[in-house]
């Protein structure tokens, strides 16, 4: 062997440090800590690929598109259980299902009340304890409204002033009896629909049934309310525009290890245009008409989904003023949207909201 | 004389007087796992490479099964795809700058309202059609920049 070569490897030796007295002399060692390299090697190495895997699903459910992003061991497994999940709910809050079970509701009567399942019942005893907290601006009974105004239907139309008088005595949460052991029955002509409040409950409903798989992130997009968390990584959530539907007017970012809901209310979808009034889909419950607000979007954060979806609403209805008084007095964290490009923001949310490009952000407490 | 040094861990600050032999067997193992190295690392990194590479494409779906996946860059020609939905038509302009949903007949056409979809992480969802339209990354890590999710 020439010396040149014997010196090159000597160096090699040297440089990757892996060399007790005289690893080359003695195999076994030498090939351990080959073994031991290899292992580190490729651990690394998928680490810093694909730590965890990741599975996504979409489907159409709730009258809306949903995408779940789950990544962990189980993922794929919990991705399935999430979507079965989801549809089985949907089988029994949907008003547009004739065989659900808020359907069957809405044909009770004080003499037939039904018999609902404890998911149901939880969530209508819920939001009847919300239309009271919010004093009515939220309340479940205004189906017979929305029914006559046909928001993102075929014959969607501005009522006659009569049309709607006849139906306003009908919007009243007082006229939902709960009774015990999970039976309920509503007033002649009552409706209710949960869709204001069904989403959020179901992103809790799917958190607390996911959280037995161990999954290092979950991302659920109910048709844009999100309930989401990450134990790996900070995640950010994009609070979209009012103004143009694929901007953004500012991004919240979630510590990793939390878990939180990120609900958006606002006029910008399924609104009726005629003679050039657009008129949007979140009403005044006192006078049968939309909302009228002065903010553009009202977005809740907050651990409880139902919660977030029932305010996000309430306080858009309500306008800013009053919206910001509402969320001090009962705790709530959000993100107010005005015209004049101001996001009014909790100061409690101080530091993990960032404004995009033309929003101002204001803090209020 | 070397292989007894060795054995005696006694003398182990006298590292840079020892001598070390080698005979072919070792090289041979030296260059075997140098080689192996090399070709692992070299290997990884041609992966990661080539998937970091790969250009956003446009996908439509209809109740989950994928119509069309195509990469945006095959449509410097613009083309329109028409799709028979439920409710009737719909058709989408393609182009290799932009997608759009350019007329349906769904009652709500908040599918058209959505504009133009330009990067990774936009579409646009026609719910009576039950039909997607979306911008998705090659890499998957470049995905709408730095949101994770959107909430509307």
């Amino acid at each position: 062997m020439s010396s040149l070569q014997k010196t090159k490897k000597q160096d090699k030796t040297f440089t990757s440090e892996k060399a007790p007295a005289s690893f080359l002399l003695k195999r076994s060692r030498a090939f351990v800590v080959f073994c031991m390299i290899t292992a580190i090697l490729l651990f690394s190495l998928s680490g810093c690929r694909s730590a965890e895997k990741k599975t996504t699903r979409s489907l159409f459910a709730l009258d809306t598109y949903i995408t779940i992003t789950l990544e962990g061991k189980d993922s794929e497994e919990a991705a399935n259980e999430a979507a079965n999940y989801i549809m089985e709910l949907e089988r029994k809050l949907s008003r547009q299902d004739p065989g659900s079970e808020i359907s069957s509701l809405n044909l009770s009567s004080k003499e037939m009340p039904v018999t609902l399942s404890k998911e149901t019942y939880d969530l209508l005893s819920m939001v009847v304890e919300y239309s009271n907290e919010t004093e009515g601006r939220f309340d479940l009974t205004i189906a017979p409204v929305m029914d006559i105004w046909g928001f993102g239907t075929e014959d969607a139309h501005v009522p006659t002033q009569e049309e709607i008088a006849e139906v306003l005595p009908l919007v009243d949460y007082s006229k939902v009896h709960l009774l015990p052991d999970n039976k309920a029955y509503l007033e002649e002509g009552v409706k209710v629909d949960l869709g204001g409040a069904a989403k959020g409950y179901i992103g809790d409903l799917l958190m607390e049934k996911l959280e037995g798989y161990k999954l290092s992130k979950i991302i659920l997009d109910l048709g844009g309310n999100i309930c989401c968390g990450s134990s790996s990584s900070e995640l950010n959530i994009g609070i979209i525009s009012p103004l143009s539907s694929d901007q953004l007017c500012c991004t919240y970012s979630l510590p990793k290890g939390q878990n939180c809901s990120v609900i958006t209310s606002g006029a910008y979808e399924r609104n009726i245009e005629e003679n050039g009034v657009r008129y949007g889909h979140i009403m005044d419950t006192s006078t049968g008409y939309p909302a009228d607000t002065d903010l553009l979007s009202a977005t809740v954060i907050g651990p409880d989904g139902t919660k977030g979806d029932v305010y996000s609403t309430t306080l858009f209805s309500l306008g800013s003023e009053k919206a910001m008084e509402l969320s001090s007095r009962e705790g709530i964290d959000c993100i107010l949207c005005m015209e004049n490009g101001t996001l009014w923001v909790s100061s409690t949310l101080e530091g993990k909201v960032n404004a995009q490009e033309g929003w101002k952000i204001e803090y209020f407490s | 004389m070397p292989k007894k040094d060795g054995k005696s861990n006694t003398s182990a600050k006298a590292l840079p007087k020892r001598r070390f032999r080698f005979c072919l067997g070792d090289v041979f193992v030296i260059v075997s796992i140098l080689l192996f190295y090399a070709i692992l690392i070299v290997g990884t990194w041609i992966y990661t490479r080539k998937n970091k590479n790969k250009p956003p494409y446009v996908r439509i779906t209809r109740d989950g099964q994928v119509l069309l996946e195509k990469d945006l860059r095959e449509f410097s020609e613009p083309m329109e795809y028409r799709i028979d939905g439920d409710h009737g038509h719909m058709v989408i302009y393609i182009s290799s700058e932009k997608v759009y949903v350019k007329e349906s007949d769904c009652p709500d056409k908040i599918c058209m309202d959505q504009g133009d979809l330009k990067k990774p992480g936009d579409g646009a969802v026609c719910l009576p059609n039950r039909v997607v339209v979306e911008i998705v990354a090659g890499d998957e890590d470049d995905a709408s920049g730095k949101v994770d999710v959107i909430s509307k």
